[in-house]
């Protein structure tokens, strides 16, 4: 396996069909396409064989309806045979109609639920399995083809600089698996964090309550941390991020505010500097 | 574009200029966001039904059966009637789902999810009736052919109320495999999206690592298609053998040939009539009349039509073949229902279910939301009564006059079925707030076709 990728990310469907024809056609090997639903034609473009799980179905069925039939046969035929208002009891051709429901519904059981079960081991389906599309935004609005790199790096590049490209990516394979590095690597609006005020849901029991400090980037990734202020939530305006007059202690309080929203001003700038990782930026908060 | 096509006469089906990323944004707004009052007092209203069901459904199980208003010649009344009329308001998921797909109607893709939801749900209410009328709850393993202790104890293959059992076991269980595996593209695109450690995790387990691979997708669709054609004649399947649980029976009134296919239409009929309820506060609720239209309300208003005029037909045809089957105990059955001491449910039925659905061959009237709302309301009512006249009125009568007898509620009859649908609109609050409630991959899928700005951009050319 090759372990380094080149990932194309396209932000529509024809643009990506247009990208797999392109490749096909200069005979690059694609290793996996990603996308959020499904683009019609693209198993065709990408050679992919016909799924053959409509075969299993029609198989399994056949199992549900052997199972009904047998089991019914020993049930009402050969185990026990009653008289059951005079019907047909000792002949599982005569009683067959009235079987008929019971043999349909099995039918149907076994194929729904064998097939759904083989698509989900087919497909790598199960609960606390990991996802594996390299960026989440494949299952927004992304599309994203994976090429491996045999050496052939720059003639990759050239053709894909040739279709209507939204991002390129070159991976190595082991970074692969780490979902939330290369989020942050391509990530072309790559957003800047953003630094507010929460409560925290526990009420002391005079009704104040921790304020926190809460630092998001993009996606991914929140955290929060106590400010060491303890307010009453029914006077606190959202808006302006301050108490109102009604607070005990309003001035006091409001003053270290602005002491702090100082510190998330200044944080803030030495993230975007680079100065400081997302992870630290807390400690230019709170002392 | 060309591959896009759709004739220009066909109504958008998606709104308000969505991008791809938009439709996520929008689908994931009511599980990113927080619940708001409307949501708890809702809530806490089904909740208190809800809990005062189980107080009722103990009640019954600790004391026995005789604390319901049934006697001995009424023996079949609320709690047949409830199961009934749950089992029927789950066919539409199914129908919208399942026979909409095969029939490659886009407009199912906006409603299906929610849809399919009432189905599970109401299924799971549907259920709890014919368990807690054993009176033994404990022993309901009993209706499972398992190798017993008791000697060579089977059940019965031959018995309709066996073949319910393999019916709607088959299809709740197939349902729920269909429903979900609908929803690993959707919870994965909750999954990526989720800032809170907590929700990702649980967005990650339930989306099974749902990855969006091609072939994947190619699987994904196939399985789509196979459960669709097996869900249809399932659909089609449940309700004729619920049908059966009368129809076998020699029961004036009740063995009567036309009730599989007046059963499936009326189950159509009123699971319509649910979804239109549910959705038509849903839309608003959570903000996606972008994605349910005026346009699906006037379909869903049309099928209610179609529907509520079949069911129409086969009252009348039942009423025209008690008549010439010239045999007296069928013509007292129906004449019973229509002028006897229960005449007032015969006549609601028929306001509810023939008359009132003919208002929507006006376009007015089936483009009117609050109208549209307040028929829904009506038939889901009509739909109750269609079953209660069925069962009560042919059984109220007996052969022997010294039988006859009227039925009523008691206070546990009343509080069960409350209670179902106060645990229906727990578990369905619960689902608006936690799940994507439109299946958005799909609706991805026909936004370049059925989108708004797509079908304007193409007319312009």
């Amino acid at each position: 396996m090759a372990n380094k990728f080149i990932h194309a990310i396209y932000d529509d469907d024809d643009k990506l069909l247009d990208a797999v024809k392109n490749l096909k056609k200069n005979k690059v090997t694609i290793e996996e396409v990603f996308t959020p639903f499904p683009v019609h034609g693209l198993d065709h473009v990408m050679g992919l064989e016909p799924t053959r799980i409509a075969i299993a179905a029609f198989i399994y069925g056949c199992i549900g309806f052997t199972f009904a039939l047998l089991m019914i046969n020993y049930i009402m035929i050969a185990d026990w045979p009653q008289n059951i208002g005079g019907k047909p009891s000792f002949s599982f051709q005569e009683n067959m109609p009235a079987f008929v429901p019971v043999m349909f519904e099995l039918t149907v059981f076994f194929t729904g639920h064998l097939m759904v079960i083989t698509f989900y081991l087919r497909s790598r389906l199960w609960p606390f399995k990991k996802a594996e599309n390299p960026i989440p935004e494949t299952t927004d609005d992304k599309f994203l083809i994976q090429i491996p790199v045999y050496g052939n790096e720059s003639k990759i590049k050239s053709i894909l600089k040739k279709t209507d490209l939204f991002k390129m990516n070159v991976v190595d394979g082991k970074e692969e698996n780490n979902h939330q590095e290369i989020n942050n690597n391509i990530l072309p609006y790559d957003p800047d964090i953003t630094i507010g005020f929460v409560f925290h849901s526990r009420k002391y029991s005079d009704g104040s309550s921790n304020l926190r400090i809460q630092f998001t980037k993009g996606r991914g990734q929140q955290y929060a941390k106590n400010s060491g202020l303890r307010i009453f939530r029914k006077h606190w305006i959202s808006k302006k991020n301050e108490v109102s007059d009604k607070h005990i202690d309003y001035k006091k309080i409001n003053l270290s505010l602005n002491k702090l929203k100082l510190k998330i001003q200044n944080a803030k700038e030495s993230f975007s500097n680079g100065k400081i990782e997302f992870e630290d930026v807390f400690k230019d908060v709170i002392n | 574009m060309g591959s896009h096509y759709e004739a220009p006469i066909r109504k958008p089906l998606v709104t308000g200029n969505k991008s791809y990323h938009q439709i996520s944004v929008d689908v994931a707004r009511p599980i990113e966001g927080e619940a708001n009052k409307k949501w708890w007092i809702v809530f806490g209203i089904s909740l208190t039904l809800f809990l005062w069901g189980i107080g009722c459904i103990i009640y019954t199980i600790s004391t026995g059966i005789g604390v319901w208003g049934l006697n001995k010649t009424v023996g079949w009344a609320w709690d047949i009637t409830n199961f009934v009329w749950w089992i029927g308001i789950g066919h539409a998921g199914t129908l919208i789902s399942a026979v909409l797909l095969l029939f490659r109607q886009k407009w199912r893709m906006g409603i299906n999810r929610s849809a399919e939801a009432m189905t599970i749900f109401s299924v799971i209410q549907a259920g709890l009736f014919p368990v807690i009328h054993m009176g033994r709850p404990w022993l309901a393993y009993w209706i499972v052919p398992i190798p017993n202790q008791f000697g060579s104890l089977w059940v019965n293959f031959n018995s309709p109320l066996l073949w319910d059992v393999f019916a709607i076991s088959t299809y709740l269980t197939i349902s729920l495999v269909f429903w979900w595996t609908g929803l690993l593209p959707d919870f994965a695109m909750i999954r990526d999206r989720a800032v809170k450690p907590f929700q990702k995790k649980i967005y990650s387990l339930v989306s099974f690592g749902w990855s969006g691979r091609a072939k994947d997708w190619q699987r994904f669709e196939e399985v789509s298609l196979v459960l669709a054609g097996l869900a249809t004649p399932l659909v089609l399947s449940v309700h004729t053998i619920v049908s059966f649980d009368f129809a076998t029976s020699v029961i004036p009134g009740w063995h009567t040939t036309i009730f599989p296919p007046y059963f499936v239409a009326g189950a159509i009929f009123s699971g319509f009539a649910m979804v239109q309820t549910l959705l038509i506060v849903m839309r608003k609720v959570c903000n996606l009349e972008d994605y349910i239209t005026l346009q699906h309300i006037e379909l869903m208003n049309i099928v209610i039509m179609i529907t509520g005029s079949l069911v129409g037909c086969a009252y009348i045809t039942e009423l025209f073949i008690a008549w010439y089957s010239g045999v007296e105990y069928e013509q007292y059955a129906f004449l019973n229902r229509a002028t006897g001491p229960y005449w007032w449910a015969y006549w609601s039925m028929m306001t509810c279910n023939v008359f009132s659905p003919q208002f929507m061959w006006i376009k007015k009237l089936r483009t009117s939301i609050v109208f549209s709302f307040v028929i829904s309301i009506v038939v889901n009512i009509g739909m109750w009564f269609e079953r209660f006249v069925i069962i009560v009125t042919s059984l109220h009568r007996d052969y022997l006059p010294s039988s006859w007898t009227m039925f009523s509620p008691t206070f546990v009859d009343i509080g069960i079925f409350v209670g179902t649908i106060g645990f229906f609109f727990v578990l369905f609050l619960l689902y608006a707030r936690t799940f994507p409630v439109i299946a958005q991959a799909e609706v991805k899928t026909i936004l370049k076709s059925s989108g708004d700005n797509y079908k304007k951009l193409r007319d312009k050319k």
